[in-house]
């Protein structure tokens, strides 16, 4: 077994209104700790729709999605609007669907539907 | 039956990731269909979090002891993971849950494990001063293979 990476968030910002948030590794207890101080300055700056790609994530878990539901809040809360980029069969989507996080947080395995989800805001 | 897998740790963050990447490891040698083995990594998780956070000093300074078996079921094929601990008592399936949120400004960014625990479990026995939780996942045995 070898030592995963460690977990990353990086961010771009796509136009004036969207930004997509890109977090890497795994998002067990460490994980998440680690990725926490970058996903809050990735989402400091407000945007009208931010999506959080999730597809270099490699495992999700509860503690992962609280952070995730947080950022959410957080963004909604100043009238922005979140949604998630998960491939379709893959261990995060069990992780999302398991918590019925799906019905919270828009899913989307399709980039395209993700971006203009995000910026729709539903 | 295969002989049982089987791993010993230390209740903290960095060794319940150590026995996460031994089940998913474990599975695969064992052609565990990689949907169950995100399901079973996930309520490895969830389970070893609860005693962390909740078994208290005992469960921290005693071994916690993880085995993974797979075996024939009614035609199909079943694993089966078992995690002792020597924390508090605690039946997650009995357990106070509370009601799953209707909306996002409803949800709480914690509590979510338990539910997940629910849905894997198969059974809880408190036997010997430790908690015995088992939980699984079946799959038909024509399923792909990794």
């Amino acid at each position: 077994m070898s030592t995963p990476a460690a977990t990353t968030v990086t961010y771009e910002d796509i136009g004036d209104t969207l930004r997509r948030i890109v977090i890497s590794g795994r998002l067990d207890n460490i994980g998440t700790t680690e990725m926490a101080a970058g996903l809050a300055e990735a989402v400091a700056e407000p945007k009208r729709g931010v999506i959080v790609d999730l597809t270099g994530v490699a495992f999700l878990a509860s503690v992962g999605i609280g952070q995730l539901i947080a950022t959410a809040q957080e963004i909604k809360g100043r009238g922005g609007f979140m949604v998630l980029l998960a491939m379709g069969s893959s261990s995060v989507m069990t992780s999302l669907k398991m918590a019925s996080i799906d019905t919270l947080i828009p899913v989307f395995d399709n980039p395209s539907l993700a971006y203009s989800s995000a910026l729709r805001g539903f | 039956m295969s002989r049982p897998h089987a791993i010993t740790i230390v209740a903290d963050s960095h060794e319940a990731r150590r026995a996460s990447l031994w089940l998913e490891a474990a599975c695969r040698e064992l052609a565990v269909p990689q949907e169950q083995v995100d399901r079973l990594a996930l309520c490895l998780e969830e389970v070893l979090a609860n005693i962390i956070t909740h078994g208290g000093e005992a469960a921290r300074s005693e071994p916690v002891h993880v085995q993974l078996e797979v075996e024939p079921r009614d035609g199909d094929r079943a694993a089966r993971v078992t995690v002792s601990d020597a924390g508090a008592a605690f039946d997650p399936l009995s357990a106070p849950m509370a009601p799953p949120p209707k909306s996002l400004a409803e949800a709480l960014p914690r509590g979510m494990g338990l539910g997940i625990i629910r849905q894997c479990s198969l059974g809880y026995r408190r036997q010997g001063g430790r908690n015995h939780l088992t939980f699984g996942a079946s799959w038909k045995e024509n399923a792909h293979r990794l």
